[in-house]
């Protein structure tokens, strides 16, 4: 069922990606080049806690995992492509099976 | 340029000091029919704030205030969210920013107005397809019937879970102002924003509702977040072009 939560994840994912930008002449931003180093940070600093929360966009992100990526290449992806290709296969009930 | 005077700039509303509650430390410089919000920081606040924690400590706790202020100035008025951390140089900064983008500003705030932000997210986890039969007891092919029949159930689940999250999607734009695809972590579908007129949020709801039921049958969940302030929908850069 539809459920409400407004979470830190959420909150973090709005305020700090999401906004007016002002240009620089005008106002400064004390976050520089603010989501491309918070997000290596948010990596480094609590991958654990963020997974957690859901937040764990990165892992599936070679930029920043290349080893993660490739990991997950080696087991996930590769299991659900042998299971489709599995699926694929011609039934062998029937037509091979001795009676 | 001076120094000593930072104002931390949270968000562009309409010029009406009365009608806003706020708090004391947060206030309203106002340029024409527009203000925007700032209050006196200290610099070192921020400091190394791009090495910290996120999820507590100092950067979770300033995000929380910001997102706070933005909310305040949201329950009486429509209201643009300026990106966190936004520092300006004094009041005359504040002033030539609304001045700079006067129209800009006005017009999407024209547009957010009588609008709230939802957020709805679909999570689905599927079985691992790398689950096998039990063997005992079944002859090779019976096992590798049981085994196709097992990953065929899977992928129509999957299948009915997208096809339905789908037209959730569609059917909820048909509800909106504006939509905004959002970053799907893994065993996330959906997680779109949707800008909603408040008297179409009645019926966007009972959609959401609808398709939960749909969706929850299928293996799905669906969560929703909000209301939000227009965070998604003010995609502005204020300030760049006005002024040259």
């Amino acid at each position: 069922m539809a459920a409400s939560s407004d979470s830190l994840a959420d909150i973090l994912e709005r305020v700090l990606d999401k906004g007016v930008v002002i240009a620089g002449d005008i106002g400064v931003s004390v976050v520089d080049v603010e989501l491309l180093t918070l997000r290596i940070r948010l990596f480094i600093a609590s991958a654990q806690t963020a997974r957690e929360m859901g937040m764990d966009w990165w892992t599936n992100d070679p930029f920043f995992s290349p080893n993660a990526a490739r990991a997950e290449l080696g087991t996930t992806d590769l299991a659900a492509r042998v299971a489709e290709l599995e699926a694929r296969l011609p039934v062998p009930g029937g037509r091979e099976e001795p009676r | 340029m001076s120094t000593g005077n930072w104002l931390c700039a949270y968000a562009i509303t309409r010029n009406r000091p009365s009608a806003l509650d706020i708090g004391s430390a947060p206030r309203l410089i106002g340029y024409r029919d527009l203000g925007v919000v700032v209050s006196e920081v200290a610099p070192a606040r921020f400091d190394r704030i791009d090495t910290l924690d996120p999820v507590d400590g100092t950067l979770a706790e300033l995000a929380r205030e910001h997102d706070a202020v933005v909310r305040a100035v949201f329950r009486s008025e429509p209201v643009l969210p300026l990106r966190f951390g936004t520092v300006l140089d004094g009041e005359d900064a504040a002033l030539r920013l609304l001045q700079a983008g006067y129209d800009q500003a006005r017009d999407c705030l024209d547009e957010v107005a009588g609008h709230r932000e939802w957020g709805v997210r679909v999570r689905h986890t599927e079985p691992a397809a790398t689950t096998r039969p039990d063997a005992a007891g079944l002859t090779g092919t019976q096992y590798l019937v049981r085994r196709r029949e097992r990953l065929k159930a899977i992928q129509r689940a999957r299948e009915d879970v997208v096809g339905s999250a789908g037209r959730l999607e569609e059917a909820l734009r048909r509800h909106a102002a504006d939509s905004v695809s959002r970053a799907r972590p893994h065993g996330v579908l959906m997680n779109t924003a949707y800008l909603v007129e408040t008297g179409r949020e009645a019926e966007f709801h009972a959609e959401v509702e609808w398709f939960a039921r749909e969706l929850s049958a299928a293996g799905a969940t669906v969560e929703t977040s909000g209301p939000w302030p227009p965070y998604s929908f003010t995609d502005l850069e204020l300030g760049a072009t006005a002024n040259g």
